[in-house]
């Protein structure tokens, strides 16, 4: 993510929704991510592909060889069920937590 | 800002120590009873209080050490820690560390003075604002015999009008100047003092970019003949003569031409064109001035070239601006073309080349002295292979291992850069004893003056220093860390033949060393071999300890002539017998000073490069050399002239008290003079004059009287020039005299004792510019002496280190092979085989390092060919002799290493492991 | 969570200075216990914040009648605050809009 202050899990969050639509490679992750946030989000190698074996190693995300739109091999990743879940319980922390901020944020002090 | 903050924060960590741990702790248990009693008073039991406050804090030892990791002087500590241990070990292993340390002291130390000199004459830009946009303005016709290498040693470029037509009508430069040599003379009766400076004309301060730092530069009514008279002076001239005192701005100075206002002084670092100007004057043109002959060249023109002008795109269009002015005025200018040399190659001169060498020779020896001590540190590590294993199996990681060696290699060059730093400030005070006398001509090396340590030499030896620590220290490092450490644990306790990569290793790197001190010594050979060749030819002079000098006459002299007489002619007649009058006195009071064993008096200087040429016509041969002109340079001597000076008499006589101005007129001329004028050097008898020039008759027709030797009056790597010698009596003309006092021993032991005999004989004149004819000739060569001098020592250098590392690679090679040979020969091996293998192993590396080298060195060597005389880049001989000499080197760096080798004995080699 | 935290101890620190477990109470207070994280945590965090200007510490005298740090925003802090608030809330807004994204 652009930001350093902006917390890992998150990044592991949209990464799982992405997934939750459709397999995609690395790039189209990243894209994808890019396209939907209206252009906020800028997910950089550095921290992608660092997510994405973390996240294979906790088996949330699985990941093999397609072909990709220009004709290329490319290693594409698809949710596991364990993934699903993780999305599901973590979407709703996320969410709450993310209020709990704002609201401290906007909070007269 | 934010990162110098936090660097410093981290820092007042370090030095707090312990005291931040405790309060840290402090800090942890002041939450952790807030959040028991908080506890308590919600009813918990105290035991269960703590407990959940605890629980609630969480790992309160890891959290612990995340204090202190947030610190940030986790770095740090670890730095300290393996500066320690580094420490320790280089005390421990003393004579390696003393070996390195001189080898990088005195490796970055001439180094450093080397690349001290180069820094200032090649990177040190000139003190002038944008100086690349600066240029000389020489003006060459091949036709006229007037090319580059004159125009810069000679002073004529432009006539007055020509100038003009430049500044005002081309479309080259942003502004232009003219500068001209002219001389002041402080009148005063305790302090008499002649000096040398430029005339300059208006805007020349603009064109600089440099202002006066006291006062200010000349102002429009200065700048117009017969205004007031105004001098700036350079600041070396104020500090010496005014000590530095600022009031003496505005006030007026008694020169001879009259009282004159000092109206500024020059910033010190500012030089322009020669080192030897002590001030400015101001250059107004008259209108006779501007209406004199186009042809009349005698100005030197320094211009800033238009902005956003490649000196290419300058030199184009002056070329078309030339031809424009061929067209116009084809009688005075039809061959002329402008030469715009930029003022950085104009005042570095011939040393560029050389420079540039130089540089190349600097990091050449630093590879070398990175590769001896990085060879150096692989034997030791090699050795200390198993302490290092054991520590990695104590659970050291690889990166903490190659961390202590760095920081070993970095403790020891930089204590090497800094005792090399010392042994550059040495060299570089000597360096400056080397440099030709400020008062010599023929030299424009104007930033001479600025070799010394500054700023970016220290800088560079910081990096050199550096530099050269993470090139050998990370080389052995992972070399030796590189294997697997079990495995060396076992090398070592087998004794194994030899760790073959690391030999390897160590071998490319010696001939890698060997290769380019070929290149080295191969250079200096050339260098040295030329040196010889000049010094043997000489100058053309065969004399010793004659110190040359100018007097000036009393002005008091003169004064009283001109207040006596009344025409012009009879003030001339009057002013040339006073003066043959005063010389002859003088010259017998200083012949009586002992010591002096002979004097004469002359109109010209010797050995410096300077002089006016006059052009010279044959008596009966000037139809036929219509075309080729011959120039002559002029002086007119004593009779004893030809002797004192040491200039052998070819064919006739010299002259006699006799040759005077009522007597036929009659000259000695030099072989070159009589070869290019007559085609023959059998010419006494014959006759010549001086031609005609602009506003000047010819002379009257010399009768040869004889032919003199040669002298090689630009320096003794140039030709000789056409001198013409008449005599003093017989042709006196009003001028300076230069005295050549022939003495016993030191000439300038005697310069006191003359100084005060010409303040008895003529009060309110000075002697200028002593100077040794010994040291004039040394002078006229010193680029070649001076580059001599610092390739030979940076050779000289290479050469050590290249046979140091020959030595160390056999030694090690037969200390790891002892057991080897022990075993061979207890199988039945002769002393001989064990001799042959090292010998072998010696030559091979020596060997191939030369033939590396010596190809390197013939591609190398052209980049020296203007430096060279007498001998061509591709000279074989010297690169046989440097061959020779770097085996002979590594035969001597064997010696030791193969005889201990061929002691072995066998049995003793087999139980000893 | 280590900018996050970063962030909310500034936020927390704008108007008093507090000392640390002051500091942990107010973030429990104001997240609502939303915020499940280790209270220790919090001083390196602290530590780290302090070295990097954003905050100072002096010396005071707590409830418990004890010498303890009190902390307090710096000016560089202050700034750092207003820009980091402004990300976080435009980063997390982002972030809803791919978590609640429809795909077609």
């Amino acid at each position: 993510m652009t930001k350093h202050i902006f917390p890992q899990g998150a990044l592991e969050l949209v990464i799982l929704r992405v997934l939750q639509n459709a397999p995609n490679h690395g790039w189209g992750i990243a894209q994808k991510i890019h396209l939907i946030s209206n252009e906020v989000l800028k997910v950089e190698e550095g921290s992608l592909y660092p997510a994405l074996a973390r996240m294979v190693q906790k088996g949330w995300i699985k990941s093999d060889w397609g072909t990709s739109e220009n004709n290329r091999r490319a290693k594409y990743y698809h949710l596991t069920r364990l993934g699903l879940k993780q999305l599901n319980t973590e979407q709703a922390n996320w969410e709450a937590m993310a209020e709990a901020i704002a609201n401290i944020l906007q909070m007269e002090s | 800002m934010a990162f110098i903050k936090d660097l410093l924060n981290r820092l007042a960590y370090l030095f707090k120590g312990s005291r931040l741990d405790d309060e840290m702790k402090d800090e942890i248990q002041h939450h952790i009873d807030f959040q028991k009693n908080k506890n308590i008073a919600a009813g918990m039991s105290e035991k269960e209080a703590r407990l959940a406050a605890l629980r609630r804090f969480g790992n309160v030892e890891r959290i612990k050490e995340e204090c202190r990791e947030s610190w940030g002087t986790r770095a740090f500590e670890n730095c300290i820690r393996d500066s320690r241990l580094a420490f320790r070990s280089l005390i421990q292993r003393q004579t390696s560390t003393l070996v390195s340390l001189v080898t990088l002291a005195l490796g970055i130390g001439v180094v450093t003075a080397a690349f001290s000199v180069a820094n200032a004459i090649l990177l040190k830009p000139l003190p002038y604002e944008d100086p690349d946009k600066l240029v000389m303005v020489w003006n060459t016709n091949p036709n006229e015999g007037r090319t580059l290498e004159q125009q810069s040693k000679g002073a004529r470029s432009m006539s007055v009008q020509e100038f003009v037509d430049w500044r005002d009508k081309s479309d080259v430069f942003e502004r232009l100047a003219v500068f001209q040599s002219w001389f002041g003379f402080v009148e005063s009766d305790e302090n008499p003092e002649q000096f040398f400076g430029y005339r300059v004309s208006a805007g020349f301060f603009d064109l600089v970019g440099v202002q006066p730092f006291l006062g200010r530069g000349f102002v429009e009514e200065e700048q117009v003949r017969g205004g007031p008279a105004a001098i700036i002076l350079q600041y070396d001239f104020w500090r010496k003569r005014f000590n530095s005192d600022p009031s003496v701005v505005g006030t007026t100075m008694q020169l001879r031409a009259g009282p004159t206002r000092i109206v500024g002084v020059m910033p010190p670092e500012f030089v322009f064109s020669s080192r030897q100007i002590k001030a400015l004057f101001p250059f107004p043109f008259t209108e006779a001035d501007l209406n004199r002959s186009r042809e009349l060249r005698y100005l030197r023109v320094v211009g800033r070239i238009e902005p956003g002008l490649s000196s290419e795109q300058a030199q184009a269009r002056a070329n078309v601006f030339a031809d424009h002015m061929a067209e116009e005025y084809p009688q005075s200018n039809a061959g002329w073309k402008p030469v715009l040399v930029p003022v950085a190659e104009n005042s570095a001169g011939e040393l560029m080349p050389a420079m540039k060498v130089l540089l190349g020779a600097v990091f050449c020896v630093l590879l070398i002295m990175c590769a001896n001590i990085a060879n150096l540190l692989l034997v030791q590590a090699s050795s200390r292979k198993q302490d290092l294993a054991v520590r990695s199996a104590l659970g050291a990681s690889r990166w903490a291992i190659v961390r202590g060696m760095l920081a070993e290699s970095l403790i020891l060059s930089s204590a090497g850069a800094v005792l090399g730093l010392a042994v550059a400030y040495g060299l570089v005070a000597y360096f400056q004893t080397l440099l030709p006398d400020r008062y010599s001509w023929g030299t424009s090396l104007v930033q001479a003056e600025a070799v010394g340590v500054d700023a970016t030499v220290i800088a560079f030896a910081a990096a050199a220093g550096i530099g050269s620590g993470l090139f050998f220290g990370l080389l052995p490092a992972l070399q030796v860390t590189g294997k697997s450490f079990a495995q060396s644990l076992n090398d070592v306790s087998r004794g194994a033949l030899g760790n073959r990569r690391g030999q390897r290793t160590r071998n490319s790197l010696v001939i890698v060393e060997v290769a380019l001190s070929v290149v080295m010594v191969f250079g200096a050979g050339l260098l040295v071999r030329s040196f010889l060749t000049l010094n043997a030819q000489g100058s053309g002079i065969y004399s010793d300890d004659v110190l040359s000098m100018q007097v000036g006459m009393p002005r008091h002299i003169v004064d009283q002539i001109e207040a006596e007489t009344a025409t012009k002619t009879e003030i001339d007649e009057r002013r040339v017998a006073a003066r043959l009058s005063f010389e002859t006195a003088l010259a017998s009071e200083i012949r009586r000073i002992p010591g002096v064993k002979d004097v004469t008096v002359a109109s010209e200087r010797l050995m410096t490069g300077w002089y006016f040429l006059w052009e010279v016509e044959a008596e009966g041969r000037t139809a036929a050399s219509e075309t080729e002109t011959t120039e002559v340079i002029r002086s007119r001597v004593q009779p004893n002239y030809f002797d004192l000076i040491g200039i052998p008499l070819l064919r006739g006589r010299a002259f006699t008290e006799y040759d005077r101005p009522n007597t036929r007129p009659v000259a000695v001329i030099n072989r070159q003079a009589a070869l290019s004028l007559f085609g023959s050097d059998d010419v006494v008898g014959k006759r010549f004059r001086l031609k005609s020039r602009p506003g000047r008759d010819p002379s009257s027709w010399y009768e040869i009287i004889g032919v003199c030797g040669d002298i090689r009056e630009d320096g003794l790597h140039m030709p000789a020039k056409p001198y013409v010698y008449f005599s003093k009596k017989q042709t006196e003309f009003y001028g300076s005299g230069w005295y050549y006092v022939a003495t016993e021993g030191d000439p300038y032991r005697l310069t006191p004792a003359i100084e005060r005999a010409v303040r008895a004989a003529a009060p309110g004149t000075i002697i200028y510019r002593p100077r040794s004819l010994d040291d004039l000739e040394r002078d006229s060569t010193w680029q070649l002496n001076y580059a001599t001098l610092l390739l030979g020592g940076l050779a000289l250098l290479a050469l050590f280190l290249a046979t140091l590392g020959v030595y160390s690679v056999l030694a090690v090679s037969v200390r790891e092979r002892t057991r080897e040979i022990g075993l061979r020969m207890a199988l039945g091996a002769q002393r001989d085989w064990v001799l042959g293998l090292f010998l072998k192993q010696g030559v091979s590396l020596v060997g191939r390092g030369v033939l590396i080298g010596g190809a390197l060195a013939l591609v190398f060597a052209q980049v020296l060919g203007s430096l060279l005389y007498g001998v061509g880049p591709f000279d074989i001989p010297t690169l046989a002799g440097v061959g020779l000499t770097l085996v002979a080197a590594g035969a001597f760096a064997s010696v030791l290493p193969v005889l201990r080798a061929s002691r072995v004995e066998p049995m003793q080699a087999l139980r000893n492991e | 969570m280590q900018g996050t935290l970063d962030m909310l101890i500034l936020r927390v620190l704008q108007k008093d200075s507090l000392h640390g477990w002051g500091i942990s109470q107010r973030i429990h207070l104001l997240s609502e216990d939303m915020l499940k994280v280790e209270e220790g945590s919090l001083y390196p965090a602290l530590y780290r914040m302090e070295r990097k200007g954003h905050i100072r510490a002096k010396w005071g005298i707590s409830e418990l009648n004890r010498k303890a740090k009190f902390y307090e925003v710096t000016a560089a802090g202050k700034k750092h605050y207003e820009s980091e608030r402004k990300n976080w809330i435009q980063l997390a807004r982002a972030t809803a809009l791919v978590l609640g994204h429809t795909f077609s």
